[in-house]
């Protein structure tokens, strides 16, 4: 019996002076993997535009059926992303979301980007559907708009104008 | 000879039909050639070259849109060089193809993306950068092109110019920069613009409505009916979360053959208008004050009680019924009949007095054969467009069509305009009937009257009678299409018809009347109508009610006591302007059940919030009899009710129930319309004035003393019909009012010479004490002697001026510009 009571003593000093795996969590935080997937983002491109056009690809390719996305077209005056099309509503609901990155995998334009943050508790149901105001990352990312990809959208253009005009300006 | 042909596709037999075209031989068996340019409905043209097969003994793969099948042909669609050729087509469609499918409409139910999944090559080999065009062009009312997305199919032109035939949208330009445009300073502005959209097998040709609305596959999908107009087209409603993103046509080969009209298509944004009437509404002193279900039913019924305790169940008419399913117009008739107990209620809102005819039935499809098709004052286009797609088709085709009338239709195809007033009409066709019938005419031309031509110099009858005459003397298959608005004119039809058939007995000849709601038909068959009950049974003797005009009259002399309208704006469809007023502001009790706070709704005691279509199962008859079935899409939504559950809960309030189970008014209705039913159709009501069409409605509508002005000019006003005109429909609907058409004045070019007048100048129109002023636009279209104003246009009401029919002689004066101010 004391061999016993020696032999667990003996762990317990042993791990005593390794290194300590506790965290004091809320003070300290744990170091997250560099693919971890955590709340979404919604981007933004060096000039404030959002990345998003609100093809709803990440709508289909999620599992959980977490992800709404309603497109709209852009106001030409003040467009909110690049080309005609962007989502005027774009919601997750975190608590059905799986955290599986099928989402991130399918967008077309790298808009969406499952952060490192985690901490995504709170008390009511309705809390967890994130929004775009939640969602659209507020600063901007070093991502650059892709050349030739989206033509700058001025609104319906007349069937019969004057094409030359383009050249010219 | 037989009909089929045997030939071997893929090493498999396949039996075709001869003449057939090798992509739908190959479907027969199961075996898919992919296709851009190629559709059924469509001529071949194989310009797209995607349909390339290998057939034995031909040198070179052939395209197989164009290849009819033979017998003992041997096809392989599968070989390896087809993979490449296929492979090599996709490439260059996609050379210049943006590949935007995130941000394009089509995406997801695109046969570009489908094929180059199937058959395309994985990766490009493009290292120059596309082309570059121009996108988001605004093409019409509806449309939206993008140039950049457009794989030249020619899809769209032909539809425009074998189907519509019209020929307003062609390929510009040449090469690589050929693009899909219109003539110079035309827009694209069919009313068949829509069908286009589902034609396009890529994103070039987008809806302006359902742009950016969502995808394919979040779209929950609806079988339904149309009910814009009596046709019945078969639709498809899409809808997301609940509110719905778009309509598609449902192919139905015997009704639409596929396509849609613009205004069915587009004009559905009003279900969920902010505008509707979602509460009921009581009228305290001059506003209205939302109240629940059951104060305002209790209200209808306390205040119906007293009207039948102290003037009789006959103080109360009910006007309204072609909007609703046959069930509804059912359970409406008995509301009136069995818990009110009046004879008073019609369905006909806009003047129509003939909705069907027994005498010769008229099919759809009877278009296809015709060899003569022949207008009775009626616009197809604007009353039944997609029926007129059959009548183009026909014109194309080589059949005779004449329209008579006093507005010209329009038409690009082949036809024969003949301007006969309307007073003249019935008088015009009798006497071609007597010189049908008497087989010859040639020497006797010169004794024709002239009844028929306008006042003053102008296209006369003769001419037109004479055409109408051959015409219909070497017809082996006629077809009358007819607006109804008048007996007189329906009666000397019939004689026209009855001398034709005499002349020959293997003639076949039908009439069709497009109703002036889309189930007037239904209504008229369920009894809704003061002269017949269900089933068209007429009435006892002296028994019939008064019809709309009887009631208005009735209602503006204070004989009647109560009113109640069921999706009828009679201030903006019944010709009678000043009697709509009259009566609706003397009646002292008024309900109005409606989608929307219409002007007519407006002056109304109590106002129920009716459900729009979608919301609604029952069946519908079309101009021709087809019954078809709808299913409830979608809730009645907010606070309102079917008209349906309206009248059931009415009834229960005057302490009536109408029927013992929910099931029990639907059986009803099956057996009516199954023993009026011949030959799969419903059979028709017999023509007033026939042998057992019942007792006829007394007679409305009194010609008005006018106060004839010394300085104006007498003309013949004509109120033609629009597509896009009228209805709450088009005036809620955030699409759809834009293109509503604005009220005018169209003159002759003659006329507004004489008159003085030029495109835009203010012109008074005024009929006895009524004026109108509208601005005036010329055109040649416009049948000299005549003034023509579109029907339910945005602006100044123009029925103020008609008494009871949709022409009546106006003064017209050019007003001076300090008149107007």
């Amino acid at each position: 019996m004391l061999r016993a009571l020696a032999k667990g003593m003996g762990t317990t000093l042993r791990m005593l002076f390794r290194k300590k795996q506790t965290l004091k969590y809320p003070f300290v935080k744990k170091e997250r993997a560099q693919r971890f997937r955590g709340r979404h983002e919604l981007r933004r491109y060096e000039n404030g535009l959002e990345m998003c056009i609100g093809c709803e690809l990440c709508q289909v390719a999620c599992p959980a059926a977490a992800i709404t996305v309603m497109p709209a077209q852009n106001d030409p005056e003040n467009p909110n992303s690049p080309g005609e099309r962007y989502a005027y509503k774009y919601e997750i609901d975190m608590l059905r979301c799986i955290f599986c990155g099928l989402c991130e995998e399918a967008c077309p334009t790298e808009a969406l980007h499952l952060t490192r943050e985690f901490e995504l508790a709170d008390f009511t149901r309705e809390s967890h559907i994130y929004g775009r105001d939640r969602l659209v990352n507020r600063h901007t990312s070093p991502f650059r708009v892709p050349e030739n990809v989206y033509p700058p959208f001025h609104g319906l253009r007349p069937m019969h104008e004057d094409r030359g005009e383009e050249t010219r300006a | 000879m037989s009909d089929t042909v045997t030939l071997t596709i893929n090493g498999r037999a396949v039996q075709a039909p001869k003449g057939m075209g090798l992509v739908e031989a190959a479907a027969l068996a199961g075996i898919e050639i992919p296709v851009f340019c190629h559709h059924r409905k469509l001529k071949p043209v194989g310009v797209c070259r995607m349909c390339l097969v290998e057939v034995e003994g031909q040198r070179k793969p052939v395209p197989a849109c164009t290849t009819q099948v033979a017998d003992g042909m041997v096809v392989r669609t599968e070989s390896d060089l087809i993979r490449h050729l296929r492979q090599g087509v996709l490439e260059f469609l996609l050379l210049n193809h943006p590949l935007d499918c995130p941000v394009c409409d089509k995406g997801g139910e695109c046969p570009l993306q489908d094929n180059t999944f199937k058959y395309g090559p994985a990766t490009s080999r493009l290292s120059v950068p596309k082309m570059k065009k121009r996108k988001a062009v605004d093409l019409g009312n509806f449309i939206v092109l993008d140039e950049e997305r457009c794989i030249l199919c020619r899809r769209c032109t032909r539809f425009d110019a074998e189907v519509a035939c019209e020929g307003t949208l062609v390929v510009g330009q040449r090469a690589h920069e050929a693009l899909i445009t219109t003539a110079d300073g035309e827009t694209y502005d069919s009313y068949f613009s829509g069908n286009v959209i589902e034609l396009c097998p890529v994103g070039a040709l987008t809806s302006k409505a359902y742009r950016f609305k969502g995808r394919p596959w979040d779209l929950s999908r609806v079988p339904s009916v149309c009910t814009a107009c009596p046709v019945g087209c078969n639709i498809e409603l899409d809808f997301r979360f609940g509110e719905l993103a778009r309509v598609l046509s449902r192919e139905n080969p015997e009704v639409d053959n596929g396509w849609l009209c613009d205004r069915g298509r587009f004009n559905y944004r009003y279900v969920h208008s902010a505008d509707r009437v979602t509460q009921p509404l009581l009228r305290r002193g001059d506003t209205f004050v939302p109240v629940s279900w059951t104060e305002a039913l209790m209200e209808i019924a306390s205040r119906l009680r007293s009207v039948v305790r102290d003037h009789g169940p006959e103080a109360v008419g009910f006007i309204g019924g072609g909007r609703l399913t046959n069930e509804e117009a059912y359970t409406f008739q008995k509301l009136a009949r069995e818990a009110v107990g009046t004879p008073h209620i019609d369905h006909r809102v806009a003047g129509q007095k003939v909705t069907s005819w027994a005498g010769y039935p008229g099919r759809l499809d009877d278009i296809d054969g015709a060899d003569v098709v022949v207008l009775v004052d009626v616009l197809p286009a604007e009353q039944m467009p997609v029926a007129d797609l059959r009548i183009r088709r026909a014109a194309q085709r080589g059949a005779a069509l004449l329209a008579l009338g006093p507005a010209a239709p329009g038409y690009r195809v082949p036809h024969t305009f003949i301007p006969v007033m309307p007073a003249g009409l019935a008088r015009f066709l009798e006497e071609a009937a007597s010189l049908v019938a008497e087989g010859e005419g040639q020497g006797r031309t010169g004794e024709l009257s002239t009844t028929g031509a306008p006042a003053g110099p102008g296209p006369a009858g003769v001419d037109g009678q004479e055409a109408l005459v051959r015409a219909l003397r070497s017809a082996r298959r006629v077809v009358a299409i007819w607006g109804g608005t008048d007996a007189a004119v329906g009666r000397a039809l019939e004689r026209l018809l009855n001398a034709c058939r005499r002349t020959g007995d293997d003639r076949r000849l039908s009439v069709l009347i497009p109703g002036e709601q889309a189930n007037s038909r239904g209504a008229e068959a369920m009894g809704v109508r003061p002269d017949r009950l269900p089933g068209h049974r007429p009435v006892e003797a002296g028994a019939a009610g008064l019809d709309t005009a009887g009631m208005l009259q009735a209602a503006a002399q204070g004989r009647l006591h109560a009113l109640y309208l069921v999706g009828a704006n009679l201030q903006e469809t019944y010709p009678d302007g000043r009697l709509v007023r009259e009566a609706l502001s003397r009646v002292p009790f008024l309900v109005v059940q409606d989608l929307f706070l219409t002007e007519t709704a407006r002056q109304a005691d109590v106002v129920l919030p009716a459900a729009p279509f979608a919301a609604k199962s029952g069946t519908y008859v079309n101009l021709e009899g087809r019954v078809q079935e709808v299913q409830e899409a979608q809730a009645a939504g907010e606070n309102s009710r079917t008209d349906g559950d309206i009248f059931r809960a009415l009834a229960e309030a005057l302490g009536r129930r109408l029927d013992r189970s929910s099931h029990e008014i639907r059986w009803e209705v099956q057996h009516l319309l199954e023993e009026l039913t011949v030959d799969g159709f419903v059979t028709g009501a017999a023509l007033p004035g026939e042998a057992g069409a019942g007792a006829p409605a007394p007679a409305a509508g009194t010609a008005r003393g006018d106060g004839n002005r010394a300085d104006g000019r007498r003309l013949e006003l004509v109120a033609v019909s629009r597509l896009y005109g009228g209805g709450g429909t088009a005036r809620f609907d955030p699409a759809f009012s834009a293109v509503r058409p604005r009220a005018e004045a169209i003159f002759h070019p003659d006329d507004a010479a004489e008159l003085g007048i030029a495109a835009g100048d203010p012109v008074e129109l005024s009929s006895g004490p009524e004026a109108v002023t509208l601005p005036a636009r010329i055109s040649p279209q416009v049948v000299k002697g005549t003034v023509q104003v579109p029907r339910g246009a945005e602006g100044p009401a123009v029925n103020m001026l008609l008494t009871g029919g949709w022409h009546a002689p106006v003064t017209v004066r050019r007003r001076v510009l300090e008149e107007v101010g």
